[in-house]
């Protein structure tokens, strides 16, 4: 079953053009900082790196910037979409009139789209990071903290990363990012589901980013900040902040895992009980 | 004796939402080596009950069951049943072939046992089975969709509208087809609204309409169940009004260029000598008991 969706998503122009994007993006964001000529880079989320000291900075920039759209959209359309299609396509009665629990459906589906989804996605960091070596080289990365010095010349406060210890934060950066997506999953699964559409579960799973990231900016509702889906997106940062604190990651997954975990059990129970009528 | 019971309707009802009741507690029986034909007009339910049959659709209450098995989404006894249901529906972007491979292994059963070369034989595609999908018309469709109901040579056959679309010479092909198989002893369920096809292909006819089950048995015990005159006579006003009034007839309508009498006891024999003993002059006196005919006063009696 894994195997047969597996063949059907592969074959599709939109898993390459993704791919595709995932790669062009974080050469833009390398070919940005080459041409810049700035030596200081702020991600506008506390990041703030000595960009042409190493090409890794250009990896982690990627991440950064594609966190808050990118990385959403591609989730959404992946998992948004394979339902919705088979309904629209007329195949699903055909997938689920052979002697196949709708579960195991519904879940080699949900494997399948998310395996492609992070397969996609985690192109951007690495993407990124190869183009930033052989821009800038391979180096320890020096990060500093604004408002104790805006330039590296102060120099008061600037830690270094080792290459190893850089890329090993980046990877767990990735990783946490990607885990964050379950929010998305979960939701544009379960439209996907409920309403066979694969515009609508795309563009709930993207809404719910959008959302919630303007909720999140509002002072008046902090009360409920904790709450919204992407309110922990850029804690990761803290990794490359000298000092700064993880619990933010940590409030993180448990946040993405009830995002996910609770509208994924939805969307099972409804296509469990649904009315294939397509 | 009769043979086992291949597919067993009990009460099926199923309503959408809260308003429309599509089948309304429908039974019948489909034994082994029958070819039965689900007839009714557009809307009668017969897409319905074929969808609840294979659990794609829960039932608001009854029961049916498939070899013995109460059906469930996704019961391992579907692994016997080929379908085609309200047409076919392929993956666009991979070939006839390639669809046909990953519908017969998405519940992990080894291509060699599918007979798909033979399927695609069947299918009359021919090289095209290579093509994408989306190149092909909705006749090509059709019969790539029949193709592979017939994967695995199944013990049973569902099959929605199977001639839908098709030209007439392959309209001839399926129907031939199917005359084979059924003679081979596999079981085939199809609907149909067209009356001809059933009557050309199958053993037994269940007849529906508004969801409710009209009449079943042999084709030749419905279109019996239903005995009715067309009469050609030289004033069919007269006729009309003289043999309305005459026992044992159930209506009198004008079908120019003559009348049709739908009978309820009384002979043929009795209209002609009726007309006669009144001074009309009878030309034509011809019986209609083909199923159109039995279909048409069937369903009629319910149309009101």
């Amino acid at each position: 079953m894994i195997a047969v969706e597996f063949a059907k998503q592969v074959r599709r122009v939109r898993t390459w053009v993704v791919a595709a994007i995932c790669i062009i993006i974080p050469f833009l964001v390398g070919l940005g900082f080459e041409l810049g000529g700035n030596n200081n880079a702020n991600g506008g989320n506390g990041l703030n790196f000595v960009t042409h000291q190493s090409g890794i900075v250009i990896g982690i920039f990627a991440l950064s910037f594609s966190s808050v759209l990118l990385i959403p959209i591609v989730f959404a359309i992946f998992t948004g979409e394979p339902i919705a299609s088979e309904a629209r396509w007329g195949s699903l009665r055909y997938l689920l009139v052979r002697p196949v629990t709708r579960p195991r459906v519904l879940g080699s589906k949900l494997g399948v789209s998310i395996v492609l989804a992070v397969g996609t996605t985690v192109l951007i960091p690495i993407t990124g990071t190869i183009v930033g070596i052989a821009f800038f080289g391979l180096h320890p990365v020096h990060t500093f903290v604004i408002g104790s010095g805006s330039s590296v010349v102060s120099g008061a406060s600037v830690a270094t990363l080792p290459i190893g210890s850089a890329l090993g934060r980046l990877l767990l950066a990735t990783a946490y990012t990607l885990f964050s997506m379950l929010s998305v999953v979960g939701v544009a699964t379960l439209v996907g589901v409920a309403t066979e559409n694969a515009l609508a579960a795309m563009s709930s799973g993207i809404g719910l980013y959008i959302v919630s990231a303007i909720l999140d900016a509002l002072p008046g509702l902090s009360r409920i900040h904790p709450l919204l889906p992407v309110h922990y997106l850029e804690a990761w940062t803290n990794l490359f902040v000298p000092g700064g604190s993880l619990e933010g990651m940590l409030h993180g997954v448990i946040s993405a895992g009830i995002w996910g975990v609770v509208p994924l059990f939805l969307a099972f129970r409804i296509f469990q009980r649904k009315d294939i009528l397509c | 004796m009769d043979s086992p019971a291949v597919i067993e309707v009990t009460g099926l009802t199923k309503r959408f939402g809260a308003g429309v009741l599509a089948v309304d507690d429908l039974s019948f029986t489909v034994r082994r080596g029958q070819v039965v034909g689900l007839l009714g007009p557009n809307g009668a339910g017969k897409t319905t009950t074929l969808r609840a049959l294979l659990g794609l659709i829960r039932p608001t209450s009854g029961t049916m069951a498939i070899f013995g098995e109460i059906v469930r989404p996704g019961i391992a006894v579907l692994s016997r049943v080929g379908a085609l249901v309200e047409g076919p529906g392929f993956v666009p972007h991979l070939s006839g072939r390639r669809n046909l491979e990953l519908y017969w292994r998405a519940n992990g059963m080894a291509v060699s046992e599918a007979h798909l070369e033979h399927c695609l034989d069947v299918s009359g595609l021919g090289p095209s089975a290579d093509r994408k999908v989306k190149t092909y018309s909705h006749g090509m469709r059709q019969r790539l969709g029949y193709a592979q109901a017939l994967l695995g040579k199944p013990d049973l056959l569902v099959l929605d509208e199977p001639v839908n679309g098709l030209d007439p010479r392959q309209i001839v092909e399926v129907r031939e087809s199917l005359l084979r198989i059924g003679a081979s002893g596999t079981t085939i369920l199809l609907s149909s609204h067209l009356l001809s096809e059933v009557e050309q292909t199958c053993s037994h006819v269940v007849v529906v309409h508004h969801g409710r089950l009209m009449q079943s048995g042999t084709v030749a015990e419905v279109t019996a169940s239903v005995a009715s005159a067309y009469l050609e006579v030289d004033n069919a006003g007269g006729a009309i009004a003289l043999l309305a009034a005459l026992p044992g007839v159930r209506s009198v309508e004008p079908s120019p260029p003559g009348i049709v009498v739908q009978l309820d006891g009384a002979k043929r024999s009795d209209l002609v000598a009726a007309l006669v003993g009144a001074g009309l002059r009878v030309d034509t006196v011809t019986p209609r008991r083909s199923l159109e005919d039995a279909f048409l006063e069937l369903v009629g009696e319910h149309s009101v």
